[in-house]
């Protein structure tokens, strides 16, 4: 992390303005999610999406969560809008409109977007990356200059 | 009762604050934290843009306020309400439309107007502009408040020119230093502008230890301590040198004051002050340019609630405010028991940066006990009636202070208390400051974020949040439309709100 920030390089705010730094041509490439990406295409911009680290250990596919909060006062209709959200029909509108990357085998993706069958993805244990981050978050304030 | 409620929204969050700070973890490495070279810093870069936003506003404010104070310059009125609009609006809202304007892929966009943009300077200008309008106008009153007889006598001897050097400004400088302690307080407090342009500040680290994935409420609790201090430090400056003087200052006299005029050099001059009220409008025209491309649809939309949400917070907080401000306007005037501490208090409230006053309502209210204020659009109207009081007193007693006392005084002899007095006399005799305070409060209310982003309730955003939020990934037409909603919103108000004004005066 250290030598990357070394590397000039350029610490945004957030995935909008990394479209706005690569679509503009203030740096060669940007790391965002499949959505900042797919605007970018769709707005006539020349950018080309990378999946990095094919060869390697794989790119980051982070899911799309649903909590249901322990002792949550409506906990059966939060059952419910999960049930719904995590619907086939629900997962091809995000895909459609929002260019998520559906996990259903069968789920149409729209131009630009691999299917997660394409993608090999880095396999990552989210507990232990929770208290990992967790250790983090000081140190990583630091490195973004907060 | 109001002043209970004060010490309740102002006080209390401050206790709540020390409170949190020595029992939370923040405390275990707040040492570390406040003894940061890192951090200690960027708290100096940030008082530094304060100080250079603040020298660029009174560099454009005093000489704008004194041409349109005393001399004949083209539209004096039109171009004080044009020059002061954008004031009215959330300044990252206007530093959006320089974005649109001088950004990489800006309408007059070029890398160097960018790299200037995004920098320190571009800050500063930003800011400057848009609170250069609060050094211009305190400067025209103060100018209005002098003496006619000293001006008369200095005249005899001098130039125009010099006798506003030597004379009417000097005289006029308790309200051209409280705009220049406002301005200060305001730029310390900014967190939309800086965060826009790229400019890491202070506050922006508080922000991040209570947002997202990084919540660290025991981190932000410590780092709040030294804009605590920078508070402290402006009200001791403003009691110490301004005190009474800063509300009394707002009194415009009511003897005719001559009018300077500029001869062969008004044209110059005209142009020049007009040149600089558009200088402030072209961002708001460079928003309305991207927005013509997005759909009503899609706006409408992305727009969901939040208009309706802005103006039923604003005229809630607009409402509290202004009883407030009659309650408590009326002592300060009337130089009452306490009013000088409540009115400190106030004051302290407006210049302490945000991140402090919203972090000691987030300790104070995020409670089970106090979750139907905390998780309610209650919580809004709080936060921006501890911030905005001062607001209301302030304008409400500079009124009352120009009445004489002897109406109320005579009323109490007549065996009147205190709520017939305020009902039967106050009030009506007022009624036009006290709407221009409502509606002051209001639009105070309306054009903030840098408090509301704190503690706004999940689906209970106002406008200026759902553009801050939605300007990280929002497309571009639609973020410059809904800051366009904003806009027109604002100067629907203030147009309304205005002609009503001006109708009441003429009855």
């Amino acid at each position: 992390m250290d030598a990357l920030k070394q590397n000039d390089v350029h610490i945004a705010s957030s995935n909008g303005e990394v479209k706005r730094l690569v679509v503009g041509g203030e740096v060669a490439i940007g790391l965002v999610d499949t959505d900042d990406a797919e605007e970018a295409r769709a707005s006539g911009a020349h950018i080309v999406t990378v999946y990095p680290d094919q060869d390697g250990m794989g790119t980051l596919l982070m899911p799309t969560s649903l909590v249901l909060m322990r002792g949550a006062p409506h906990a059966d209709a939060g059952r419910r809008l999960i049930d719904c959200l995590l619907g086939p029909d629900v997962e091809q509108r995000l895909a459609e409109h929002g260019a998520h990357i559906p996990l259903r085998p069968g789920v149409p993706v729209p131009e630009g977007v691999r299917p997660a069958a394409d993608i090999r993805a880095m396999h990552v244990d989210y507990s232990a990356l929770a208290a990992r981050m967790r250790e983090m978050e000081p140190w990583l304030r630091q490195w973004v200059g907060l | 009762m109001a002043a209970v409620c004060l010490l309740l929204l102002v006080l209390l969050p401050l206790v709540s604050l020390l409170v949190q700070w020595l029992g939370s973890a923040g405390l275990a490495h707040a040492g570390e934290l406040l003894g940061s070279a890192r951090l200690g810093l960027l708290l100096g870069k940030t008082l530094a843009l304060a100080m250079a936003t603040t020298a660029l506003a009174l560099l454009i404010g005093v000489p704008l306020g004194a041409l349109l104070a005393r001399t004949d310059v083209a539209g004096r009125g039109l171009a004080l309400g044009l020059h002061a609009f954008p004031l009215f609006l959330p300044p990252f809202l206007v530093a959006l439309g320089w974005f649109q304007l001088l950004g990489r892929g800006g309408i007059w966009g070029t890398p160097l107007s960018a790299r200037l943009l995004f920098a320190p300077l571009g800050v500063i200008a930003v800011l400057g502009l848009v609170f250069s309008p609060i050094v211009t106008g305190l400067t025209l009153l103060g100018l209005r408040g002098v003496d006619p007889s000293l001006e008369q006598a200095a005249r005899v001897v001098a130039p125009p020119g010099r006798v506003m050097r030597r004379v009417l400004l000097p005289l006029a400088w308790p309200a051209i230093a409280f705009a220049a302690l406002l301005v200060f307080a305001l730029s310390v407090s900014e967190l939309g502008v800086p965060a826009l342009l790229r400019v890491q500040t202070y506050p922006a680290a508080v922000f991040a230890r209570l947002a997202g994935q990084t919540y660290a409420p025991g981190e932000a609790f410590a780092l709040v301590l030294p804009l605590l201090a920078v508070a402290l430090v402006l009200l001791g400056l403003e009691r110490r040198f301004l005190g009474a003087r800063s509300f009394s200052s707002l009194k415009a006299r009511g003897a005719s004051l001559t009018t300077w005029p500029l001869g062969r050099a008004r044209p110059w001059v005209s142009a020049g002050v007009w040149c600089l009220v558009f200088l402030g409008l072209y961002p708001l025209l460079a928003l309305a340019w991207r927005a013509r491309t997005a759909s009503l649809g899609a706006l409408l939309d992305w727009m969901g609630a939040t208009p309706g949400q802005s103006l039923r917070v604003a005229a809630l907080t607009g409402t509290v405010v202004a009883t407030l401000g009659v309650v408590l306007g009326t002592r300060l005037a009337r130089g009452r028991r306490f009013s000088a501490f409540l009115d400190a208090l106030g004051v302290l409230a407006f210049i302490m940066p945000s991140a402090v006053l919203g972090v000691g309502l987030v300790a104070t209210f995020h409670h089970r006990a106090t979750h139907f204020i905390y998780a309610t659009t209650a919580m809004l109207v709080v936060g921006l009636v501890a911030r905005y009081f001062i607001v209301g007193v302030r304008t409400f007693a500079s009124s009352v202070s120009q009445s004489p006392v002897e109406l109320e005084q005579a009323a109490a002899l007549a065996g009147a208390g205190y709520l017939r007095r305020m009902s039967r006399i106050v009030v009506p005799m007022h009624a036009r400051a006290l709407f221009a305070t409502w509606l002051l409060a209001m639009v105070f209310a309306l054009r903030d974020l840098d408090m509301v982003v704190l503690f706004y309730p999940p689906g209970r955003e106002t406008l200026p949040i759902r553009i801050f939020t939605l300007e990280a990934n929002g497309p571009v037409a639609i973020l410059c439309g809904l800051a366009c909603v904003h806009v027109v919103l604002t100067a629907g108000i203030l147009a309304i709100g205005g002609l009503v004004y001006w109708r009441w005066s003429r009855t």
